[in-house]
């Protein structure tokens, strides 16, 4: 027993600093990249053809006189505290950032509810039916729909449901409240969720199927009991953690989706906030809308992890 | 609720927007040009304006890149003159006149303009605000030729504005960007303006505005006005032919050659809008020759580049900048035409290299650049010089191409004055001079145009400017594209100028 907390406290440790880590090679990495674009910040500030002494004052005002491995330094030292920076405009990073992430975080949350709600069950009906045709022009579909990217998924949703349905908005725009409505977070919401969907269920359908093969789970299939009660009493238990470790991976994937439909659907999310911080060579948004996203995704990861950690072993081993 | 038509509409931007822009045909039809009538009084006009989240900035002093932002500031607040039906129109102030050797200009504030507080605008107001702005690192090139000791007090109801050298431009230096707040404002763009509308509330790059009841440019029709960002032109098309927004500010031919399709729609085409030269550099490298410049010119299919790149929605221009000034020469000098023995013969006379291939740096910033590099480079073949097109990112173009390679295109917005480009682009103290071209031809004229206290020789310099250009100049002005706005065909007088003309949306309405 006491091995077995310890075992545990080690492994939550390690990952802890996995990613730590982890955030902190994206930080660099990001800050670096952004830094070898040509141009800088600046370009946003001062108008076109500017006089020098206005390009000059714009970039002390971005601290970019400062060497790069300096500004480097000042900025992880910043995200160490907790501090975002500010953008090329002024404005405090965490001020831009809030809102757009809440907005992202509904709306990758509502695909993620539906990539777990649809394809654990899809995935396991899958490795169950196996050879059946039904379930093979299912795995058609699903490698047809990894393969797409999310903006040809919005536009085959779009021209379903708003052209030839009339149902939905194509693009989201918030009311004189400030308010957007959830009807229009549908389109995106699915344009994320589908490929997502359908990579996560190839995945739950490995995982099961060799779950199924385990001496135990034939015998209870032997045994004669419902499929659904080995299914979940007896298959998803050691497939879990491959299971987790798949969704952990939609998260990555919904976050990098997230920045092309949001853009082409208008919302205010990071993911566009990201696409413009990339255009307007602002590094420290760029660098904190990425770092906040990796965060995300590695906290995910860590929580696969901690998953496959803690399963109880003994009931099956 | 949507109908049908408008959605399919709307998908055709997402899906495939150049196949149906392709086989639109030429622009023209039934709802191609905008539609005129009385307005009512009242309703909500919501407006889908282009702009970035992350690239906000509220202060109109500063550099607003979004257009949704400026939109906000010129609804809200009031520079001393704008453009309009002139290039310089009076907007806070209401006249405005020099001494007779131009070197101390009076404006005088418009009768019972006020702020949305209800207080007058003051002589004292007018006077901060216009040091306020001098006084920012984009000062001096938002008020050329002004400093800030010159701008003075003359009266409780009017300023005074001294140059040091005689500067008929005074008026225009002040156009558009000098915006008004009151003395001391702390915070400007959130605190009192004197616009045609107030501030009612701001989030994140979205605004509502209303009416203000007291303004003093005559009456305003609408209530409110919405203004809304979006990040990308294509949501905004497929906004508008989806009936979510009234007014997409701003959004191209590809959106109008949609909405030319749909009746409820209206197309706003506004000329002279941009214009989007091919520069050679004058200076040095391989068109330093005159002769190759001008053969380049005589190279280019005008027409076709803007059928090509402008879709249409475009003229035909002569190399000369300024293309909606009254004072523009353009249509006297002779519309230069494509005249390919005539380009050889000058090539081979200037022992022009066609062997090499030369690179023509160019970016997306705008609608129809790409394009329009890419249809040049295909004409120049037919003059044997061989162009390569390189596409850069904004950022690396700024960087390393502008104002320093020999061949690359522009892009500029404000097409109604001669003299603007000549100070920004061609005198040899040009911050922004594009194609290198230090001549004293054009330092004296220019002089002479801003600083000859007699009407006539000023205006017979500044056409002799136009003339130089169309000569010797290093722009290959092909052709001036259209604004395009579409609108909801219930909207009624929405402004027809080019330019930052497009943000003075204050008399706009709904049909009667």
């Amino acid at each position: 027993m006491v091995s077995a907390a310890s075992r545990i406290a080690v492994r939550t440790g390690l990952v802890a600093a996995r990613t730590l880590l982890t955030i902190a090679v994206v930080a660099t990495a990001v800050f670096l990249l952004t830094e070898a674009l040509p141009g800088d910040a600046t370009s946003g500030l001062v108008e076109r053809g500017a006089s020098p002494a206005a390009v000059a004052s714009a970039r002390a005002e971005l601290g970019l006189e400062k060497s790069a491995s300096a500004r480097l330094w000042q900025r992880l030292e910043g995200l160490a505290r907790g501090d975002l920076g500010r953008t090329a405009q002024g404005r405090p990073v965490s001020d831009v950032v809030a809102r757009p992430l809440r907005r992202t975080l509904t709306l990758a949350g509502i695909a993620l509810l539906a990539v777990i709600v649809v394809a654990v069950p899809m995935g396991a009906a899958m490795a169950w039916h196996g050879a059946r045709a039904s379930e093979k022009l299912l795995g058609a579909a699903s490698v047809a729909l990894i393969s797409v990217p999310e903006f040809v998924v919005l536009t085959l949703l779009a021209l379903l449901f708003t052209s030839a349905l009339g149902l939905l908005p194509a693009v989201v725009v918030a009311d004189s409240d400030g308010r957007i409505d959830v009807a229009a977070l549908t389109l995106p919401a699915l344009a994320l969720a589908l490929p997502a969907i359908a990579w996560t269920a190839r995945l739950v359908r490995g995982a099961v199927a060799d779950a199924l093969e385990l001496p135990h789970v034939e015998a209870a299939r032997l045994d004669g009991l419902a499929p659904a009660r080995i299914l979940l009493r007896h298959a998803l238990p050691p497939a879990l953690p491959a299971i987790a470790a798949s969704i952990a991976a939609s998260c990555a994937a919904l976050a990098g989706g997230s920045v092309v439909v949001e853009t082409a659907v208008n919302y205010p999310g990071v993911g566009s906030l990201l696409t413009q911080g990339i255009q307007a060579r602002d590094v420290a948004l760029v660098s904190s809308v990425v770092v906040v996203m990796a965060a995300i995704v590695a906290f995910a990861f860590a929580l696969a992890d901690l998953v496959r950690d803690l399963r109880p072993r003994a009931t099956w081993a | 609720m949507l109908t049908r038509r408008q959605a399919l509409l709307g998908l055709g931007t997402i899906a495939g927007a150049g196949l149906l822009s392709a086989c639109g045909g030429s622009p023209g039809g039934a709802t191609e040009s905008a539609v005129d009538g009385p307005a009512r009084r009242g309703g909500t006009l919501r407006v889908g304006a282009l702009g970035k989240r992350s690239a906000i900035e509220r202060d109109p002093h500063k550099v607003q890149p979004n257009e949704s932002d400026y939109l906000i500031s010129c609804l809200a607040f009031e520079a001393l003159t704008v453009p309009g039906s002139e290039p310089v129109t009076a907007r806070l102030m209401a006249r405005w006149e020099p001494s007779s050797d131009l070197r101390r200009w009076r404006f005088e504030i418009a009768d019972s303009a006020s702020f949305h507080d209800g207080s007058p605008v003051t002589a004292d107001d007018v006077v901060w605000s216009l040091r306020r702005l001098r006084g920012l690192p984009n000062g001096e090139f938002r008020l050329p030729g002004i400093v800030a000791k010159g701008v003075r007090r003359d009266s409780p109801r009017s300023i005074v504005i001294v140059t040091d050298a005689p500067n008929a431009e005074v008026p225009m230096a002040v156009r558009l960007q000098s915006f008004v707040f009151k003395q001391g404002e702390r915070r400007p763009g959130r605190g009192p303006g004197s616009g045609p509308f107030k501030l009612v509330s701001y989030d994140e790059g979205d605004a509502v505005l209303a009416r203000n009841r007291d303004w003093h440019g005559g009456e305003v029709s609408l209530d409110r006005i919405e203004v809304r960002l979006f990040s990308d032109g294509e949501a905004l098309t497929t906004a508008v032919l989806g009936g979510q927004v009234d007014l997409a500010a701003n959004v191209g031919p590809v959106a109008a050659r949609l909405a030319a399709r749909d009746e409820d729609l209206q197309v706003v085409r506004r000329p002279n809008d941009m214009a989007m030269p091919v520069v050679m550099r004058v200076s040095d490298g391989p068109f330093a020759d005159p002769r190759v410049r001008q053969a380049i010119r005589l190279a280019v299919d005008r027409p076709k580049l803007v059928r090509g790149a402008l879709s249409g929605y475009g003229t035909v221009a002569n190399d000369i900048l300024g293309t909606g000034d009254p004072l523009y020469v353009g249509d006297d000098v002779g519309q230069r035409a494509r005249d390919l023995d005539a380009a050889r013969d000058l090539l081979r006379k200037a022992k022009f290299d066609l062997s090499r291939s030369y690179e023509l740096f160019t970016t997306s910033d705008t609608p129809g650049l790409v394009a329009s590099a890419t249809l040049f480079a295909t004409q120049m073949k037919d003059a044997g010089v061989k162009v390569k097109v390189v596409r850069q990112d904004s950022a690396a173009f700024y960087d390393k191409t502008w104002l320093k390679a020999p061949l690359y295109t522009t892009y500029w917005g404000t097409n109604d004055s001669v003299l603007f480009f000549v100070a920004r682009t061609m005198t040899s103290r040009a911050t922004q001079n594009e194609t290198d071209w230090n001549d004293e031809r054009i330092d004296s004229l220019y002089r002479r145009a801003v600083g000859d206290p007699h009407d006539e020789r000023r205006l017979e310099a500044v056409r002799d400017l136009q003339r130089l250009q169309y000569e010797h100049g290093g722009y290959v002005v092909w052709g001036m594209a259209d604004g395009v706005d579409v609108a909801r065909r219930t909207v009624r007088g929405l402004p027809r100028s080019g330019g930052y003309g497009r943000m003075f949306i204050e008399k706009s309405g709904f049909a009667a």
